[in-house]
């Protein structure tokens, strides 16, 4: 069924930097998961794409909250410990 | 809408303020994966005033004004994003994210699937359109999936935990 999807341009501008970036790392874990041992197991590719899309989210749902409240900020979301562990974790992987 | 202004209070309230120049019994309707709207909550509201509606689940609603023949469509996706949330924060902040992959893999359906309706604004609070109920009926399919499927991550193990392949 065909469907007509268009983003919010905040959040296609988010994506488009970070499928610039992240384009080799995406294309190398996506082709794992046409692999049939999907199932038996996990994989450095696995979690490679796990964490990209989690540090993507980090950022989109800072968009999509902020739609509708433009006062939300990652506190509300996070404590100042977590996020202040997040932040350093995601310098390390070059955020 | 035609004299009728809504805007979001927060993720579940909208404002609806009517400068018709006439009283409006707004029919407020969920859409149904069957394509189909359930009977409508009417809210009542004079010109020149406004007033606060709250939804109580996350789908794509239709707000009507029978007087104009016109409406809104409005996508609510709290409770799933506050769901992503708590999965988003779980693997950020793992140490182990190998541990955290049964659940880590559903989580990539997951993904998938809110795309098609989060950042989708094509219909956001836009004017409702009976030729657009194929993409509106697909986007309330997609809440309705992703919804079951955060209840079933909840509760299941990974392993029976693939309603979307």
């Amino acid at each position: 069924m065909a469907v007509t999807i268009n983003f919010n341009s905040n959040l296609l501008s988010l994506y488009q930097t970070f499928y610039t970036a992240r384009k080799v790392d995406l294309t190398e874990s996506l082709a794992w998961l046409i692999n049939d041992e999907k199932s038996i197991g996990t994989s450095e590719e696995q979690v490679i794409l796990i964490l990209l899309l989690a540090n993507f989210y980090f950022d989109a749902i800072k968009v999509l909250r902020q739609v509708n409240t433009p006062t939300w900020t990652y506190l509300n979301w996070f404590t100042q410990i977590e996020y202040d562990k997040i932040i350093s974790k995601r310098e390390i992987l070059g955020y | 809408m035609t004299g009728v202004t809504i805007t979001f209070v927060s993720d579940y309230i909208i404002n609806i303020a009517n400068a018709t120049g006439g009283t409006v019994a707004f029919a407020i309707s969920k859409l149904l994966t069957s394509g189909v709207f359930n009977t409508a909550t009417t809210l009542s509201i004079l010109t020149g005033n406004n007033s606060n509606y709250t939804f109580n689940a996350d789908g794509i609603y239709k707000v009507w004004n029978p007087t104009a023949g016109e409406g809104n469509v409005i996508i609510i996706s709290g409770d799933i994003l506050t769901e992503l949330e708590k999965d988003i924060k779980q693997v950020l902040l793992s140490d182990d994210l190998k541990k955290e992959l049964p659940k880590g893999y559903d989580f990539i359906n997951l993904v998938i699937l809110s795309i098609a309706f989060i950042g989708n604004n094509t219909f956001q609070n836009t004017l409702y359109s009976a030729g657009s109920l194929t993409n509106y009926t697909v986007i309330a399919t997609a809440v309705d999936r992703t919804t079951k499927y955060l209840d079933r991550q909840d509760n299941t193990s990974q392993s029976t935990n693939k309603i979307w392949q």
